[in-house]
């Protein structure tokens, strides 16, 4: 990889050129506005693309680095061995890197982007407001994984927040309004908590960056009371995001209203930036504290993919289907997460990544049947399979792939969280999640085959399959299901590095 | 591994269905009419393929392929591997050779739908499956295929998507299969957990060193049985077979009688190293194969569709070849399983034939078929024959071998497993005089039917040939198959008394029924109204147990939770959003923009921020 080509910084503001374009496109030129829309994104998935070809898979550390300096500030630190504050030079920079951990979420982030943005092509209103909102969300979603310290994240992550707020509370269905708020205070409440705990971390360890608190903070004398509250925040912070029962609601009313391509984005993307964070910031910041509470994180785990799995099963609507699944599914990024071992780590990263090509597909599909037949609710579709095969064969496939059939991403993701789960001490919770993987495939079967299955209604009698260009993202995601599904070893050899190094602070 | 020679052979089986498939799935309804020759072509070639890895076996060496590696870190290493065994060789022919010929029946059968290519397509995935799912040596890929046969058999039997009975039969096989699958996804993760390999081959010599605990053994080896009662439809999980017949009858024939069910069969024998050192598994096996084969074969009494008189009459001799396994005859298991293959696929393409002639399956309706359709009658008439065991067709020497092994030690299966004899006897002899005899009940349809083309014919022929020769697979002097057949353990032979017992009780019930049919005795469930009629009628009401209780306590969870978030959870968010929001317009009351409510939450983070600062600042 040439030095002098800063690639991670040209992914994250490749969508900040889009926005200064679509800035001076006028509104009315939608064709062009619709172009641009997708070049962008096509161009920030090449350079994805090639960090993924260029990454030394021998390294745990993190690389590519960009960094520019954004502001310093002084500060005083408390310096036990004279007893005293002393002034501290701390700089700020807007550090950008990739590793093992970000880049299969940058890529999968890439590629959803692309695939969304593509999906959008049968948009019409207000586009102009529409790309912006959409790159300042990409902005956000590019950054969030590479960001090496913790205000570079933190800023990233608001832009996300900002930008979906727009995105809902103008595209949005007739509840917009109410999603867009829900959505807002209960983020804004979980950034609030999130903020708080990282300014903490900054006064324990005199540092923003991720790397130094992960070293120092496992080290310094630090009140054991404080620490684990600082853990409990965190967790509670990210299970906002993630969502962790019973903090999930606001996601409910987000995937119900938003307009599906950014419903893609938000259940694709924008939950694993709470499995990202548990990683990176509760188990990267807190491995001597992990242990302890891993059964807990475990448990939890088993609430979300019972939970959304029971509730999955009786909804009347597609996409609150979608959205309990969605729930039930980060259940086992949390049993991967809680399992402390390679197993477990590995089988998270592929569930988040799986269950964002795969969630994105079915939302795709979902904004499909929707333009089409004017109704996501279940008891007003069915038969769509005489006169959409291709769309009803491709949710049939996604339905598949979400409950995890073999070959597809979700098996491989689901067998390594187990796998992890059962070899740790809290085993007996995967004893009780294996019911999980029963229910998973009734509550997706029976929305989809209700959908797709049994007597066409006459007032669908006349809707038309999928066009050439809307077969484009099925097809693109349906490959990356099947890739990582056949060959996991494309997403576990770049991961393994960095998930040893992450591993090996455990306990000590 | 004892003589294990290197070879290509056991890819070369595996892979002409997947480019039937991938090709089928890539051209779809461009090719209608070629569809169904690419799909036989690529199975025959398989076949071919299998034949000669057969002989290559049939001294009992093992041929072992190249694997591909897809996953490995640390201790996980997922590398597909193929080898054929004597065994999975057997196994390989069965599959290979009914596929074929369900291949080419089908180019008839299906030649008017509209969505043929995508019915290849489906059979290539599945013969594609069930072929890896023989040569597996890795858990996972063991997995893979048992769950890829599973969603194709899925596919099929929902083939007639726009009829509901077709989605539901296909949503109740797919989730009572899973549930079987949950074993097998559990016993991987217990191999791995105890040898920390994911090698099938590291898991037997585990068991066979004794480096396992004998309580892990056995629940190894029940978790195993879980999946297999769940694909081969044993008690308690047969429910979803006899509904699997919504399926196109070819699709019954191949999957749902010949292969896939007999998956379950298979991957008991395969993994009977595990099962060997595990007595009270192999109880458990012995004692559900004979419970479900009587308990299976009573609700074939007063079945009126013809397909589910065979469907509940391939549960109850699923639970024959369990019997057998359980009993410690792999042999018995496997020939069973073969004879079975040939004499059940025949019984259904001619029962497809008829449903093709007469268009329904109700037996009550048909009659004095044979006038009609003589060839089809015929193959019927013999394939029912080899079912009840008379000599000298193929059932006859492999249901005594089945019972000859359950004469050591098991007294009370080897009583059930008799009576079975007489049971079948009575529902088979009940569809072949009504069917075939007898006067026609439906002159319109009798009128018009007719004997099925060449293309469906001749896969019949095929299978009578073998109905009346397999009988013969065990004995020496049929070369490498009788040698193949004897590298999986001796066989045991049927004492005299043993053979003229069912032989004579497989007359009884032909003659019985016989009689009932003809009305010349009263027949004891000849009255619908009886509470005995109702009870078999009503499957013994497990079906509707499952569904409300099972169905309705998973869907009263579902309600449940959904109330939590509705009452609870959301009034609780609702309240502090409402407490944030008025805060939040005290404080932007001078503002008023459109994007208030995010000021309100920016601001108070700001806040906290500078108190956060302002508390850390105090020290200095």
């Amino acid at each position: 990889m040439p030095e002098v080509f800063p690639l991670l910084a040209a992914f994250v503001l490749t969508p900040v050129i889009g926005m200064l374009v679509v800035a001076f496109v006028p509104s009315r030129e939608g064709g062009l506005l619709k172009t641009i829309g997708w070049v962008i994104p096509a161009v920030a998935f090449v350079f994805a693309a090639y960090a993924y070809a260029h990454f030394n898979i021998q390294s745990a550390e993190p690389q590519m680095k960009a960094s520019w300096p954004l502001f310093s500030f002084t500060f005083p630190l408390y310096d036990p061995s004279i007893n005293a504050f002393t002034f501290t030079d701390v700089s700020v920079p807007v550090a950008l890197a990739v590793d093992g951990l970000s880049l299969p979420l940058v890529l999968m982030t890439a590629l959803v982007t692309f695939m969304s943005a593509l999906a959008v092509q049968s948009e019409t209103r207000r586009l102009k407001a529409f790309f912006l909102f959409l790159f300042l969300l990409s902005v956000g979603m590019n950054g969030v994984f590479l960001a090496q310290n913790l205000i570079v994240f933190f800023v990233f992550f608001e832009l996300t927040l900002v930008a979906l707020y727009f995105l809902t509370a103008i595209f949005g269905g007739f509840g917009r309004e109410k999603a867009a708020t829900a959505f807002l205070v209960m983020n804004g409440l979980g950034s609030l908590v999130m903020l708080f705990v990282f300014v903490v971390l900054f006064q324990l360890t005199g540092t923003w960056e991720m790397r130094g608190i992960a070293e120092k903070l496992p080290l310094a004398a630090i009140d054991p009371t404080l620490k684990r509250t600082l853990f409990w925040l965190l967790v509670i912070a990210l299970g906002v995001k993630l969502p962790i029962f019973p903090l999930h609601t606001w996601m409910l009313k987000v995937h119900r209203e938003a307009p599906p391509a950014v419903v893609m984005l938000h259940s694709g993307v924008l939950l694993k930036i709470g499995a990202y964070g548990l990683i990176r910031f509760v188990l990267g910041f807190f491995p001597d504290l992990m242990p302890q509470y891993a059964p807990a994180l475990a448990l939890l785990g088993l609430v979300n993919l019972l939970y959304g799995g029971f509730a999955a099963f009786v909804q009347p609507d597609l996409r609150r289907v979608f959205a309990y699944a969605s729930l039930s599914h980060m259940g086992i990024v949390l049993f991967g997460v809680a399992a402390l071992n390679t197993y477990g780590l590995m089988g998270a990263v592929f569930q988040m990544v799986s269950h964002g090509l795969i969630s994105a597909l079915l939302f795709l599909l979902l904004g499909m049947i929707e333009r089409r037949t004017g109704t996501s609710r279940i008891d007003e579709l069915g038969g769509l399979a005489r006169v959409m095969p291709t769309i009803a064969g491709m949710l049939l496939f996604a339905a598949l792939a979400n409950l995890g059939l073999p070959a597809l991403s979700g098996f491989i993701a689901e067998f390594q969280a187990f796998l992890g789960l059962f070899l740790s001490p809290s085993w007996p919770i995967a004893a009780c999640g294996l019911v999980g993987l029963g229910i998973s495939a009734a509550y997706m079967l029976r929305a989809v085959l209700r959908t797709t299955f049994g007597p066409l209604g006459a007032e669908h009698a006349e809707v038309s399959d999928a066009r050439p260009l809307e077969v484009v993202p099925m097809f693109v995601l349906a490959a990356a299901i099947i890739l990582i599904g056949v060959y996991p070893n494309v997403l576990a050899v770049p991961l393994q590095a960095t998930l040893y190094d992450v591993l090996g602070r455990i306990g000590g | 591994m004892t003589n294990a020679i290197a070879s290509w052979l056991p890819w070369a089986v595996v892979l002409p269905p997947l480019v039937s498939f991938l090709l089928l799935t890539a051209l779809g309804s461009k090719i209608r009419k070629a569809a169904g020759w690419i799909g036989s072509l690529a199975t025959l070639i398989s076949l071919i393929f299998a034949f000669r890895a057969l002989t290559a076996v049939s001294g009992g060496a093992t041929l072992v392929a190249d694997p591909l590696l897809l996953l490995s870190y640390g201790d996980v290493e997922v590398a597909f591997g193929a080898d054929v065994s004597p065994l999975s060789a057997i196994m390989l022919v069965v599959v290979a050779g009914v596929s074929f010929l369900v291949h080419v029946y089908s180019i008839g059968y299906m030649a008017k739908d509209p969505r043929i290519a995508v019915y290849f397509q489906y059979l290539s995935l599945f013969t594609l499956a069930m072929l890896g799912l023989v040569v597996s040596t890795n858990w996972v890929e063991l997995y893979v295929f048992w769950e890829l046969v599973g969603a194709a058999s899925f596919l099929l039997i929902g083939f007639d998507y726009m009829r509901p009975a077709a989605r539901a039969a296909a949503f109740k096989a797919f989730i009572v299969t899973r549930i079987g699958d949950i074993g097998l996804f559990a016993a991987m993760i217990l191999a791995f957990a105890q040898t920390k390999s994911l090698a099938i081959a590291d898991t037997f010599q585990a068991v066979q060193s004794g480096a396992l605990a004998p309580n892990v053994v056995t629940g190894l080896a029940l978790l195993i049985f879980l999946a297999a009662v769940g694909k081969s439809g044993q008690f308690p999980l047969h429910v979803w077979l006899p509904d699997a017949m919504e399926g196109p009858t070819p699709v019954s024939a191949l999957i749902h009688a010949a292969t896939m069910v007999a998956a379950g069969v298979y991957l008991v024998a395969f993994t009977y190293p595990i099962f060997a050192q595990s007595p009270s598994a192999q109880f458990v096996v012995a004692t559900i194969g004979a419970f479900t084969a009587i308990f299976a074969a009573t609700m074939a009494l007063v079945q009126t569709d013809i397909k589910r008189v065979l469907a509940y009459s391939t549960v109850s001799q699923l639970g024959y070849m369990m019997l057998a396994l359980g009993a410690g005859s792999v042999g018995a298991a496997i020939f069973h399983l073969t004879t079975h293959a040939f004499f059940k696929a025949l019984l259904f393409l001619a029962a497809g034939a008829v449903i093709h002639a007469v268009g329904t399956n109700d037996i009550t309706v048909m009659g004095g078929l044979a006038k009609k359709m003589p060839v089809t009658a015929a193959w019927f008439v013999i394939a029912a024959a080899a079912l009840v065991g008379l000599p000298p067709l193929a059932g006859f020497f492999s249901k005594d071998a089945v019972l000859a092994s359950t004469v050591p030690g098991y007294p009370a299966h080897f009583t059930a497993a008799v009576l079975t004899v007489l049971l079948t006897a009575a529902y088979m002899g009940r569809v072949l005089w009504l069917v075939f005899f007898g006067e026609a009940r439906d002159a319109g349809r009798h009128a018009a039917a007719h004997e099925a083309p060449l293309v469906m014919r001749a896969p019949m022929h095929v299978l009578g040939v073998l109905v009346l020769v397999a009988g013969a697979f065990t004995a020496p002097w049929t070369g490498p198959i009788g040698r193949v057949f004897g590298a999986l353990g001796e066989v045991a032979h049927a004492p005299l008394w043993m053979a003229g017992l069912t032989t004579a009780l497989g007359l009884l019930g032909l003659g019985f029924s016989f009689l009932c049919v003809r009305g010349a005795i009263p027949c004891p469930l000849g009255d619908p109204t009886r509470a005995a009629y109702r009870l078999l009628e009503e499957r013994y009401y497990i079906d509707w147990f499952y569904e409300r209780a099972v169905g309705g306590a998973a869907a009263l969870f579902g309600r449940f939770a959904e109330a939590v978030d509705r009452l609870v959870i959301d009034g609780l968010w609702r309240g502090i959003a409402d407490a944030l929001i008025v805060s939040g317009e005290r404080a932007d009351a001078a503002g008023g923009g459109q994007i208030q409510r995010y000021n309100a939450v920016a601001l108070f983070a700001l806040v906290v921020m500078l108190v956060v600062f302002a508390l850390s600042m105090k020290g200095v």
